[in-house]
């Protein structure tokens, strides 16, 4: 690898020397959509998870929704989480503290916007029993606009799970809507 | 659950030719793309990201950057091409830049493709954004355009392509 190359790989969330990010498992939404999508009994032999989404909701009027996650199926108010985002008019910021889950800001498409959300989340030392988790995520949907006076938004995320756990099971759930629908998927990688 | 490797290098194409460079015939069979522009021009320029030999008007973005001494948004819609931090911020000439742009879902034909890109201009501005290709096909070529006939990517430009494939 060069040094250059080397440079990027810090960048880019996943490593280049290709044995060292594996698939893990992906899910992807039938026809008849998904209140949320699960990844459980997730080894800890890896260093950090990635999570690739590319994901709409059934959200009716508007075409954003947010999306919440959630580890190890803990909804208790054990997590924080801080958003940056730009919605093509604003570049604005927002936290929660104690928090029933991390949830980022116009990360999903909907069936009304007709666009998909995407999402790269990073989970890092994910099997580490000496510190809480640290989450970080670049996300956002584009709509070519409005819809019902609002349009998408690129989303800078960072959250913490107050907890030492491994963390072996992530829940992704949508804010608004109530189902994922049709060809929304999540896959699941291992970094070494 | 099963573990594949992947992230594969699938080519390399350096500048110093035109304001074009292009990558062709993208096997399909990876799930999301990944494409590191590391950049430098002749003269200062926006960057325009477009898809098949098909520049448009589907593509629309929206954006956020930083420039040092305050935040703003942007959205560009019904364009030609994918900027990835629109027209406001160019790419300086004296250093060397870089765009890393993530293509989700890149081969599918039943969606539109979204994509994600983070922007490091060290001279000027720091940003990211998600773009949107308002088109079904499955994507087998990408171009990188200055959006300027009068500035060349120079020799120092180089563009990898990634392809990661799901289990």
């Amino acid at each position: 690898m060069s040094p250059i190359l080397g440079i990027y790989a810090s960048q880019i969330s996943g490593h280049l020397v290709t044995n060292n990010y594996s698939s893990i498992a992906t899910q992807t939404v039938g026809s008849g959509g998904a209140s949320s999508i699960t990844f459980s009994s997730i080894p800890s032999t890896y260093t950090h998870l990635q999570i690739r989404i590319a994901a709409q909701t059934n959200r009716g009027t508007y075409g954003i929704d947010d999306l919440k996650i959630f580890i190890n199926s803990d909804t208790g108010n054990n997590y924080s989480f801080h958003d940056l985002w730009g919605d093509g008019g604003t570049a604005g910021a927002a936290s929660a503290t104690s928090a029933g889950r991390i949830e980022t800001y116009r990360t999903l498409g909907t069936t009304a916007g007709g666009s998909f959300g995407v999402s790269i989340l990073d989970i890092l030392d994910y099997a580490n029993t000496n510190k809480y988790k640290t989450t970080r995520l670049l996300g956002g949907v584009d709509l070519n606009g409005t819809l019902a006076g609002y349009g998408g938004a690129v989303d800078l995320n960072s959250g913490l799970w107050m907890n030492t756990a491994v963390v072996n099971t992530l829940t992704f759930s949508p804010a608004a809507g109530t189902a994922f629908t049709q060809y929304s998927s999540f896959a699941l990688y291992g970094v070494r | 659950m099963t573990a594949g490797a992947t992230y594969v290098p699938i080519a390399t194409v350096v500048g110093g030719n035109g304001p074009e460079v292009t990558f062709t015939s993208i096997p399909s069979t990876y799930t999301d793309l990944v494409l590191i522009s590391n950049i430098n021009t002749s003269y200062t320029c926006a960057v325009g990201i477009y898809f098949n030999n098909a520049p448009t008007s589907i593509y629309s973005v929206t954006y956020l950057t930083g420039n040092g001494s305050s935040a703003a948004s942007g959205r560009m819609t019904s364009q030609v091409t994918y900027e990835p931090i629109g027209t406001a911020i160019t790419v300086p000439t004296s250093t060397q830049s870089n765009v890393i742009t993530q293509i989700m879902n890149y081969s599918n034909t039943t969606t539109y493709k979204t994509s994600l890109s983070r922007i490091n201009y060290p001279s000027s501005a720091t940003g990211a954004s998600v773009g949107l290709w308002q088109s079904t096909s499955a994507i087998n070529q990408i171009t990188i355009s200055t959006l300027n006939g009068s500035s060349y990517w120079t020799a120092n430009s180089n563009f990898t392509l990634y392809g990661i494939a799901a289990a």
